[in-house]
């Protein structure tokens, strides 16, 4: 069965699930409404090796930490997404002031980030990584994501391939995925 | 961002996915994964401490040059162990 016979093989039982829990999310119960939550993963175990050293190779970086710049970008919509809507995506420089970022996730204590930005997103620890040529390169944006996304299928259907494109044109050989 | 890790990897990219909860970024399967145990919100390593975050990308980066095969985890141990 391929991804896409998958998916929507999988859509019944997250509306289903998602009548269960939005009510048990009203009231505050999220950990009792994301207990049942159906997961969902692709088939197969893809596994893609890289083609040259990583002192050699071109680098990028996504995080789902839910950044934005303040002013020039739209803030992130701070809460999960139950309809068939499409990640945002908001790409953030490489040598950002991190005093420009604003951070609307609500899964985790901003404290951390506010304090020190490389802790879910490691601009300074990259550029040290390179300078010190133990990885060749990195791209000069950083694609960042909200986490919490429990409909998966616009994710699967238009954000994976759109991220896809984009590395592939920056000639990225290899991708660190940081959650938040 | 397990899906997202396998999507780039079908695609022909190799990736490295760190973890600070196993038990939900494992579900959907990451090829490779570091599993580490730090705080939601300081996944990479703690404000600060730029040796720990730099601990974190090289494993990353190690295992992305080094795993032989699908499923590969380098997990912190756990206290005690």
């Amino acid at each position: 069965m391929g991804d896409e016979a998958r998916i929507r093989e999988w859509l019944p039982r997250f509306e289903a699930w998602r009548d269960f829990a939005l009510p048990l999310i009203q009231k505050g119960k999220a950990k009792d409404a994301f207990a049942r939550y159906p997961w969902f993963t692709t088939r197969g175990e893809p596994f893609a090796r890289l083609q040259r050293p990583a002192r050699e190779a071109r680098f990028g970086l996504i995080t789902t930490g839910g950044y934005s710049i303040r002013e020039s970008q739209e803030p992130m919509i701070p809460f999960p997404s139950f309809e068939e809507k499409t990640p945002e995506i908001r790409m953030i420089p490489l040598d950002i002031d991190p005093a420009a970022l604003r951070i609307d996730h609500v899964g985790y204590d901003h404290r951390f980030a506010e304090e020190d930005i490389n802790v879910n997103l490691p601009l300074n620890r990259l550029g040290e990584l390179v300078e010190g040529g133990e990885i060749g390169s990195v791209t000069a944006e950083v694609p960042v994501l909200m986490g919490l996304q429990p409909h998966v299928a616009p994710l699967l259907r238009e954000t994976v391939p759109e991220l896809v494109a984009r590395f592939r044109d920056e000639g990225v050989e290899a991708v660190l995925l940081v959650p938040s | 961002m397990s899906l997202v890790a396998r999507g780039l990897e079908e695609a022909g990219i190799p990736t490295a996915l760190v973890s600070v909860l196993p038990a939900l970024s494992q579900v959907a399967r990451p090829p490779r994964q570091v599993i580490r145990r730090l705080n939601i919100g300081a996944t990479v390593g703690r404000p600060g401490d730029v040796e720990g975050q730099l601990s974190t990308l090289r494993r990353m980066i190690a295992l992305i040059e080094e795993a032989a095969a699908f499923g590969a985890v380098d997990a912190d141990p756990r206290p005690g162990a």
